[in-house]
């Protein structure tokens, strides 16, 4: 076995290992991921995405989320993620050493510690982690030789489209180096554009089928450009204080503030490929557009961790960035190994930490509050059946219908709007819509977690929702502190 | 005007910016520095440290409020204070000039903003920020030619030891440094080495600066017979009561690495950490040097690792203002490696255009955004709280209010100047400590001092309860004999309470 290769087999293996720290016994739980999960499973069930729930992401993910029910369940998806980190990094690793990189390990294991910060991913099985690899794949696929390389890039940016819409920005700097400067421009654009349209052909095939383009139309695409994008507007330097906050305490903020000191620096000093530098420059500032993309923070002013998977993607642009630095660099003093292994050190030193520290602590999946709590412990002796139970207003709780394999009663599974946008349902219509579901259903059991009025923007919908359930559900007493309710049906 | 000029103007124009962030108006308010301002006021009143009233910090800090304030109130103990900065900023300065440092501004720019990185600092005038000035004094002494300067390193170092005693530390490297290498640290300085002092004789005049502090220190308790106590309350107590509760070394560690994280020394620390140990294995000259720097840097932590100070015992408290002198380490350090290390990474300036980066961003941010968010000392909850609107109506005289288990209402005494009925103005041990005053008799000494007085006012904290129960409940017994809540527009839980009228 020669030196390469058993470099290559050591970050293979740190890969699996920091994948291990998320298994499914300790993978973290997260609203998002189980609506994810959910929509899934509602597929297993012969349902359709956006018809028969509504979600406001690209349909990819519940996708591989059922791919992954298909494979095993949590392991399969386990197994789909690993592979693909996996996979990633193997690429990376060759591209750094095609490159001579004096340390080719460096970027590909930057890329795994910083994908698996637990301060920041909230576990496997978010769509930024996925496109985050894929960007990476991307990117290696760019920088590669094989004659299909902007079908394929193409290929993959639309398996990024379609999987969280907004990360194809980090995309473009990339296609501009890739595709504009050479001969044979518009032969590239048409196989780039050719693979994009593979993946599209089929996304709009299933759901052409299923008599649901319409929904995917509005709930994928229309509401995140006009809800979700244009709401809750917060100031420039809100989000400059938000970042701050975020790379600060997810332990991002040596990697970035190192990779773009070095990004920096090399367009000042000697460098053969300048132009590829500023555009893996803008790269980094793309991959975080989300962050400028409107306003989610329910609780403004306040400048903390929240959205933290916003910045994930960093994972796989500052990787990019310092191969850039590393590979194209002409300063002898950071060609050097030792130069670049004290950078190595600044970069990785933060997060090895990080690691380290979640691998000694690390959370098991029943220790999670929502899985420990006092209505979840009482559903699961009821063990209610599809339909028979709705939760309400806590997306984390959604882990419900998953561990019990039930389906919900209603179409809004994902609900927290009404919590954070003053007009959103302004005559109540879906809120009474969803009762009126849950009456249809004759659904038992209610997990609430909207208990409060001041969690409703419009106090009406507090009033509406509390007589419905005063109405026609008796309130079940609780072992143990808790912000969650139970209700149960009237003579059910 | 030359190059170096603006460097300097530049450096000493920064140090004062960032020092008027802290002006009296808007600096930050912290209980440990009410104290001092107490008593460094009480002094000019004829109290003395330790007999008249206790603290357990050593008496240096007390002679620097009591001078600043006798020069001038809050903007005297400023100008003392930015006096200082100015003058250590000039020091390095000119130091980096002298030793061929690259960017010669850069080192005493860190520095200030390290120390003015109000995440970290508490504002100006706490023991660890005179310390960091000194440690840098201390070590550009170290590098000057001048024939006394063993003997004002000596000075420097009594000046340290009684301002806060475990920054004495950081110094010990270098002080074996002195005694036991040649004393020339210039490369090929050639002058120097013809006026080599011995190594005996350089022991003997950092003595001599020591003893230089340690005499008028010595006999002003002297005189005021209090030796003992000062001796009780500033060393004895540190070593028995405030060092007490271990913590684990995992503990410790987290608590470093939430600090640097939080306060955003972050970057300057990982880099001149990373820095020190290249220079430290890379072959080359002047080792022993960097050896004392690296181990000093490391040294400026020791504050942290000197015990817990756990509150209750149920989670741990992040003192931040113990990592302050972290700033002087990483400068000390990292000058060390710029300037002697001969190896390529730190010669080249374009190897450390990236390093200025790193070193200044993060700490340069925070002072930006601490300059566009200024907060007025006025706007203090407590200044503004209604207990303190209260006493400002009825104005208590001396010995007239006591300030109950929250060090932070001792801002009272020195907002209304008046004494305090008694000598404990610090006591938070009986919220910390169930075996702190066991058999009672100090909180029942209070109780005396405050019958004793017709101590009218009272302010207590019930959200820092004493911890041992027997004297938890003899004191609210005596409270609830001798004094009623005086009811606060506003509250529902009064901090003030007011002695009963007899019958």
């Amino acid at each position: 076995m020669n030196k390469e290769r058993g470099v290559l087999i050591l970050v293979l293996t740190a890969s699996l290992l920091l994948s291990m720290q998320f298994v499914p016994s300790a993978n973290p739980i997260s609203g998002d991921k189980e609506i994810y999960r959910y929509i899934a499973r509602v597929m297993v069930k012969g349902g359709v995405p956006y018809q028969d729930v509504f979600d406001h992401k690209p349909p990819l993910i519940y996708f591989l989320n059922y791919a992954a029910i298909r494979l095993g369940g949590d392991w399969g998806q386990w197994i789909i993620d690993t592979a693909l980190a996996l996979l990633a990094t193997e690429m990376f690793y060759r591209l750094c050493q095609r490159y001579r990189l004096p340390l080719p390990w460096l970027p590909p294991l930057l890329f795994n510690l910083m994908i698996r910060d637990f301060l920041l991913c909230l576990g496997m099985g978010m769509t930024r982690e996925y496109t985050t690899m894929l960007q990476l794949i991307f990117f290696c696929i760019m920088m590669g030789e094989h004659r299909r390389r902007y079908l394929s890039m193409g290929f993959v940016s639309g398996l990024i489209f379609f999987m969280q819409q907004d990360q194809v920005l980090a995309l473009v700097p990339f296609f501009l180096y890739a595709l504009l400067p050479a001969k044979r421009v518009l032969f590239r654009v048409l196989e780039a554009a050719a693979g994009f349209g593979i993946v599209t052909l089929l996304v709009l095939g299933y759901f052409a089928v299923h008599h649901a383009l319409a929904d995917l139309w509005r709930d994928a695409f229309q509401f995140n450009m006009t809800w979700y994008t244009t709401t809750l507007k917060e100031s420039a330097w809100d989000h400059w204080r938000k970042i701050k906050a975020t790379l600060d305490q997810g332990n991002y903020e040596l990697p970035v503030m190192v990779g773009l000191t070095l990004g920096a620096g090399g367009l000042v000093l000697q460098h053969a490929n300048k132009k590829l530098l500023f555009l893996a420059l803008a790269a980094v500032f793309l991959s975080i557009s989300t962050e400028f993309m409107g306003g989610r923070d329910i609780r403004p002013k306040i400048f903390d961790m929240t959205f933290t998977h916003y910045f994930l993607p960093l994972a796989a642009s500052i990787p990019i960035l310092l191969f850039v630095v590393f590979a194209f660099i002409r300063e002898p003093m950071l060609q050097s190994v030792k130069a670049q292994a004290l950078y190595g050190v600044l970069l990785c030193a933060s997060l090895v930490y990080t690691d380290i520290q979640h691998a000694i602590f690390h959370n098991r999946i029943k220790d999670d509050p929502v899985v420990a709590s006092p209505e979840m412990q009482y559903i699961r002796q009821q063990r209610p059946g599809d339909h028979q139970l709705y939760v309400f207003f806590d997306n984390d709780a959604i882990h419900a219908y998953n561990e019990l394999g039930i389906i919900g009663p209603s179409h809004w599974v994902f609900q927290h709007f009404w919590n954070i946008y003053d007009h959103w349902d302004k005559d109540l219509s879906q809120l009474r819509a969803i009762e009126q579901e849950l009456l249809d259903h004759h659904t038992k059991y209610i997990m609430n977690y909207g208990t409060r009025p001041d969690m409703f923007r419009n106090p009406k919908g507090f009033d509406l929702w509390h007589s419905f359930l005063v109405q026609y559900y008796d309130r079940v007493p609780l072992d143990g502190p808790t912000e969650g309710e139970i209700w149960k049906l009237k003579g059910g | 005007m030359n190059k170096q000029s603006y460097g300097l103007y530049f450096s000493l124009l920064a140090c004062l910016l960032l020092s008027l962030l802290y002006a009296p108006p808007f600096d930050l308010g912290m209980s440990d520095k009410e104290i001092f301002r107490y008593i460094g006021w009480a002094m000019s009143k004829g109290v003395v440290p330790y007999r008249d009233v206790f603290d357990h910090k050593p008496p240096v800090i007390f002679f620097i409020y009591a001078a600043g304030l006798l020069a001038g109130g809050p903007w005297g103990l400023w100008l003392l204070n930015t006096l200082l900065a100015l003058v250590t900023t000039g020091l390095l300065f000119r130091r980096c000039i002298r030793y061929r440092v690259p960017f010669p501004w850069l080192l005493p720019l860190l520095l200030n903003l390290m120390l003015r990185d109000h995440l970290i600092s508490e504002g100006l005038n706490m023991t660890r920020e005179y310390t960091s000035w000194f440690f840098v004094l201390f070590f550009c002494l170290l590098l000057t030619r001048w024939r006394y300067r063993y003997m004002a390193m000596g000075f420097l170092g009594g000046l340290i030891f009684f301002t806060q005693q475990d920054q004495v530390l950081p110094l010990v490297p270098f002080i074996i440094y002195v005694l036991f290498t040649n004393d020339s640290v210039l490369p090929g300085d050639k002058t120097l080495l013809k006026r080599r002092i011995p190594a005996g004789r350089r022991l003997l005049h950092l003595c001599a600066g020591f003893t230089i502090v340690v005499v008028p220190i010595i006999i002003f308790f002297a005189i005021h017979r209090s030796i003992s106590l000062f001796w009780e309350d500033a060393f004895l107590f540190n070593f028995k009561v405030y060092i007490a509760q271990p913590k684990s070394p995992g503990d410790h560690f987290r608590t470093v690495k939430r600090v640097l994280d939080a306060g955003n020394y972050e970057l300057p620390f990982m880099v001149a950490a990373c820095l020190g140990v290249v220079a430290l294995i890379r072959p080359g000259k002047r080792k022993a040097l960097i050896a004392a720097a690296f181990t000093a840097f490391l040294l400026t932590l020791c504050s942290e690792f000197m015990g817990g100070r756990y509150k209750g015992q149920t989670f741990t408290v992040d003192y931040t203002y113990y990592f302050i002198p972290v700033s002087a380490g990483v400068c000390v350090l990292l000058f060390t490696v710029f300037a002697v290390e001969e190896a390529a990474t730190a010669t080249s300036l374009a190897a450390r255009l990236p390093y200025i980066l790193l070193l200044c961003c993060s700490v340069g941010y925070t002072a930006v955004q601490h300059a566009t968010h200024l907060q007025r000392r006025d706007q203090d909850p407590v200044i503004q709280s209604p207990e303190l609107n209260y006493l400002r109506q009825h104005r208590p005289g001396n010995y007239e209010l006591y300030v109950f288990q929250n060090d932070d209402y001792i801002a009272a005494y020195n907002e209304l100047q008046i004494l305090a009925p008694s000598r404990w103005l610090y006591q938070h041990f009986w919220h910390w400590y169930v075996d702190w005053d066991a058999d009672g008799a100090i909180l029942r000494s209070i109780g005396d001092d405050l019958l004793l007085h017709h101590t009218r006012f009272l302010i207590i904290d019930p959200a820092n309860p004493i911890r041992n129960p027997a004297n938890r409940e003899w004191w609210q017994s005596f409270i609830q004999s001798h004094y009623q809540p005086v009811p606060m527009p506003g509250k529902q839980q009064t901090l003030l309470w007011q002695l009963k009228v007899d019958p």
